[in-house]
């Protein structure tokens, strides 16, 4: 990451930052840390999203702003602390492994029937493994 | 027939002294969103009396929605209609089965009037990140109605259905309820089955009403909770009689009052409502006591990093493959995937998708991830502790009132921030309602009153919203 200043157009407009309580309007250029453009490339194969140069560049100064956002994290001791993955306390909910009825050969019809692709009860899907 | 806005209770009676049919009053709704919808564009579709399968339907005890007209946020299933989730990637899919929250209103009696809009899979504040049109705010047509749920608010509130369903991940039930002026729930987290509600954050999302009284809502919680075998996150609890006790006297409560959430970025107008509620709260025998809720400062980075890491989880389910939108004439699997998730999804899910594909890379996950679990561990324990002094937290739902359309859109980071006070509730479990305590000052528009209670404790937060509204009427 390279460090920049980028302009942050409504940032006076909005209510003010958590942890900046009090403090004077936000000015509205700042300095932040960006993703390259590598870095945003890298991001939409990960997500699977094919993404324009347009995209690209909005994406860069989007993400990285939240990023930096976020990044106030850094100053919360956590020492110590379990994460919280859950609220309810709830573990390996299970139930007898059983089918629950006759199948529902219709109802799965209709759920085939939503894939693009098709044929009689099956999904069509492009092949996988290529030919040498 | 009269034009009133019914509520539950008041169709009740008129059923009961039969005053009209639920067919009268299927049409009666049916002609409203005929007339506003075009301008207010709540509804996404709208269903037809033939298929509510009603013939054979009687009031009796276990039919406690008889002939309650009921709209939908449309990232719910029901069977046999569209349900788009405010996306183009499922503007055709069609349901295959009931979601159980829908299953349950439906067999408790209730009128399915249609799907009402949202942001696109339920990400954001505004309703205008809809792939199908800006919904409007009732009170104002150049305001938002806030979001995701805002076609929810805007039927209730415009009086297009007596009740409504959403969903709220970081405030997308009580945030529009307050900009609308209804009221509006999330259950504590494990009360209401997910199944057949379209994931956004797995480890936040709840089903919601809005209504236009507490009691409607009590009615609706009574309902909708529940343990389902088919939501493994719903929790085996008894659902008490949340509407038995809403006139139990509140005389001798404790009110907690975050200084958080009542300083700075707050407007005087919102504040000034809230603090009228308060005042009243006070008269009725509650005592009000200061409390503090340190890490809420944090919550909304936290709910940025966790937020969008379910996202990019739950949405690669849309694969162009086994439903939804799929590119043409493409022949490689990988091509198929990253054409279709870039024509289906708009602007506000890629920029989740990557955020949290990001935030889950390799090298980044403790960074992140990790971190801001342990930071969500933290605001949960603000609140456990706050929760030994006071029986009920409050202050505002959102900052301020319904902004304009268009006038936060540019800005992803500003549109986040309306959430600033909601968001802590969801990364805790905890439940929440918003109340409308009157309308601000210089905007004109309502003004939500924010309650919040401990895990699973429903009861006492509806008896504090059932007398407060009383009080402030």
């Amino acid at each position: 990451m390279i460090r920049v200043w980028v302009w942050l157009s409504t940032e006076s407009t909005g209510p003010a930052r958590p942890g900046t309580a009090g403090a004077s309007p936000v000015h509205p250029f700042h300095f932040i840390s960006m993703l390259s453009e590598k870095e945003i490339d890298h991001i939409a194969e990960l997500a699977r999203i094919a993404i324009t140069a347009d995209e690209r560049r909005r994406f860069q100064k989007e993400l990285s702003v939240i990023l930096e956002y976020v990044h106030q994290l850094d100053t919360v001791s956590t020492e110590g602390v379990e994460p919280l993955y859950q609220v309810t306390g709830l573990r390996n909910a299970t139930r007898p492994d059983a089918a629950p009825g006759a199948p529902d050969h219709e109802r799965a019809q209709r759920i085939v029937d939503q894939a693009p692709h098709t044929q009689e009860r099956f999904v069509k899907v492009p092949s996988v493994l290529k030919k040498q | 027939m009269k034009h009133p806005s019914y509520t539950i209770q008041s169709l009740r009676e008129g059923y009961l002294k039969k005053e009209f049919t639920p067919q009268e009053i299927f049409q009666h709704y049916t002609q409203r969103i005929e007339k506003e919808n075009t301008a207010l564009r709540a509804y996404l579709s709208v269903f037809q009396w033939a298929e509510q399968g009603w013939e054979q339907r009687n009031m009796t005890d276990d039919c406690s929605l008889f002939g309650i007209p009921i709209a939908f946020k449309d990232n719910m299933l029901v069977e046999h209609t569209i349900a788009t989730g405010g996306s183009h990637i499922l503007k055709n899919y069609v349901s295959a089965y009931d979601a159980t929250a829908v299953a349950r209103l439906k067999s408790a009696g209730a009128l399915v009037m249609g799907k009402t809009n949202m942001d696109e899979f339920a990400m954001g504040s505004s309703t205008e990140n809809s792939a199908f049109g800006v919904t409007r705010n009732p009170h104002d047509h150049h305001r938002v109605p806030g979001g995701s749920s805002g076609g929810s608010a805007a039927a209730v509130a415009a009086d297009l259905a007596v009740c409504a369903l959403g969903s709220d991940t970081g405030g997308s039930i009580r945030q529009p309820a307050g900009f609308c002026g209804v009221v509006g729930v999330k259950p504590s987290y494990g009360r209401v089955s997910r199944h057949g509600l379209m994931a956004m954050a797995s480890s936040l999302d709840q089903i919601g009403p809005f209504t236009k009284t507490v009691k409607d809502a009590a009615d609706m919680l009574e309902i909708l909770c529940g343990q389902d075998p088919y939501d493994a996150t719903t929790v085996p609890r008894d659902v008490p009689s949340f509407s038995a006790t809403l006139d139990a006297p509140i005389k001798g409560l404790r009110i907690g009052i975050p200084k958080e959430y009542m300083g700075a970025g707050l407007d005087a107008e919102v504040k000034e409502r809230v603090d009228r509620s308060l005042a009243l709260l006070e008269e009725a025998g509650c005592t009000l006591v200061d409390v503090s809720l340190p890490h809420s400062a944090y919550a909304l980075a936290v709910y940025y990093i966790v937020m969008p890491s379910e996202v990019s989880s739950n949405l690669s389910r849309f694969d162009g493959i086994r439903y939804g939108h799929s590119a043409r004439g493409i022949k490689d699997l990988l091509e198929v995937y990253r054409q279709s998730r870039a024509e289906g999804f708009g602007a506000e899910p890629k920029r989740r998708i990557m955020l949290g594909a990001y935030a889950l890379s390799s090298g980044y996950y403790d960074a992140y991830y990790l971190k801001a679990q342990k930071v969500r561990a933290l605001i949960r324990k603000d609140f456990d502790d706050a929760f030994k002094h006071v029986d009920v937290i409050v202050g505002p739902t959102s900052p301020t009132t319904a902004f304009k359309i268009g006038e936060k859109s540019s800005d992803p980071l500003s549109m986040y921030l309306s959430d600033i006070y909601t968001v802590p509730v969801n990364l805790a479990g905890l439940p929440a309602l918003s109340l409308p305590c009157g309308m601000g000052a210089e905007s004109h528009m309502p003004v939500g009153f924010h309650i919040i209670a401990p895990m699973f404790d429903e009861a006492t937060m509806l008896r504090v919203a059932h007398h407060l509204e009383y009080a402030l009427q």
